[in-house]
């Protein structure tokens, strides 16, 4: 666990540092090994180099509350950097109130880390294994108790250039189905952008949040957030130049069946089991798949009413 | 039945649009708040939505849009056919995904990540 909080208060400190502006003097006694070379042991390699399902996290959702605890560290940064110095005196009522008035969706724990001051690190380290503590209630494996912190950093940035390819992966066909779909008929292309366009904000998101929290770094996050969006955009440009080629409508055709066969593999195999991973008692998901059917096909039955009929 | 007309600018402005999304999402790095909105029905919900509309679309639109350009107005063979050879492209497609996983997973690709991580951490 003592690993953890390590790894946990490097994060802090980043942000610490990155929103104060000051240079840190803080020493950590413990952690006098933290420098690794780049020649580590073949064993952590392997282990980081294994990943059982590319691009699938092993546990979505501990990540994701995992950012929302960065967030709200960096919102609370950030308020603080608003404040004044003369204000920290009474910055825990303050911060309560804000809290408040934010609509009461931030969970207890989250609001009890918040109320906690950020100045002092020790703080920061009590708070958060605290707040981490009820996740491992949930028959979760114990967190990896022998890894540097370094190690969890690299794995952090392993992570999220996993998530990049895979990503990079599927919008290739997903650029490819829009420009196909879009070309023989606008309606359906508008739709399905729409579509893919509402979950291509998630997946920049899970691309950039590791590599911003494991660097501390916006920017790096960033590009390599849009650096996975770019194969959308060179999936269409590689699609036209084909079909502006192409002297056959066998070609056209074969790209129509290809994509079709690709775009439900994709859903079959990567966003529905990435929803229910979210969402394991199947509270939106379902619900979620039919209205997306539902629209779709409304909107093409009202093209149809509306006289933009198919050829 | 023309190939590409007309529609080249609409189709790559909206692909542009959809690829676009993504860095709205990773902008979140700048904007914490965007993280606090993410909670796990959201994300649940929006990737429901897309494998919804994405498979309607195949199976309803796409597919049968495959159908009617391998048919006799457009490629020239016949209907029978022209379903066959949309079948056959559509699992095509499939196994071709099904590849391109695999390779994904090959042993190589994540060492290579996870240099490419060391460089990342370390630049």
């Amino acid at each position: 666990m003592f690993v953890v909080h390590c790894y946990h208060l490097q994060l802090v400190d980043i942000l610490v540092k990155w929103f104060s502006g000051e240079t840190h003097t803080h020493h950590h006694e413990d952690m006098g090994d933290v420098q690794i070379s780049w020649n580590e042991n073949v064993a952590e390699q392997e282990e980081v180099t294994t990943p059982h399902c590319i691009g699938c996290a092993e546990d979505p959702v501990a990540e994701l509350e995992e950012w929302q605890r960065m967030a709200d560290i960096e919102i609370e940064a950030n308020r603080g950097q608003e404040n004044t110095i003369e204000n920290s005196a009474n910055n825990d009522d303050s911060d309560k109130n804000s809290d408040e008035e934010s609509g009461g969706k931030i969970s207890n724990e989250d609001f009890r880390e918040n109320n906690e001051p950020k100045n002092q690190t020790g703080s920061n380290v009590v708070v958060i294994e605290n707040a981490a503590a009820p996740g491992s209630d949930l028959f979760s494996p114990p967190p990896p108790s022998k890894e540097h912190p370094e190690h969890q950093k690299k794995k952090l940035v392993n992570m999220g250039l996993s998530t990049a390819l895979a990503i990079a992966l599927h919008n290739f066909p997903e650029g490819l189905a829009t420009f196909v779909a879009a070309l023989s008929d606008p309606s359906v292309g508008v739709v399905l952008a729409v579509a893919i366009g509402i979950h291509n904000i998630p997946e920049g998101l899970c691309v950039a949040l590791p590599i911003y929290y494991a660097t501390g770094n916006r920017w790096k996050g960033f590009m390599w957030g849009c650096l996975s969006g770019v194969s959308e955009p060179v999936a269409a440009l590689l699609g036209w130049a084909v079909l502006a080629n192409a002297m056959s409508q066998t070609v056209y055709a074969t790209l129509f069946g290809l994509v079709a066969g690709m775009m439900v593999m994709i859903s079959f195999k990567e966003l529905l089991p990435t929803a229910h991973r979210f969402d394991p008692e199947d509270t939106v998901v379902t619900y979620s798949v039919v209205a997306g059917m539902a629209i779709i096909a409304i909107s093409l039955v009202l093209f149809n009413i509306m006289g933009f009929a198919k050829e | 039945m023309p190939v590409a007309e007309g529609n080249v600018g609409v189709a790559i402005g909206l692909v542009c649009g959809a690829g676009a999304a993504t860095a709205i999402g990773a902008s979140a790095v700048f904007f914490p708040s965007i993280v606090k909105l993410a909670s796990r029905r959201v994300l649940a919900g929006s990737l429901g939505l897309s494998a919804g509309v994405m498979t309607y679309v195949s199976f309803v639109e796409i597919f049968f849009k495959a159908v009617d350009a391998f048919g006799p107005d457009n490629a020239g063979f016949d209907d029978a056919q022209a379903y066959n050879l949309a079948t056959l492209t559509f699992f095509c497609g499939i196994v071709l995904m099904k590849v391109s996983y695999t390779i994904v997973t090959l042993t190589i690709i994540p060492k290579f990540l996870y240099f490419c991580s060391v460089v990342i951490l370390h630049h």
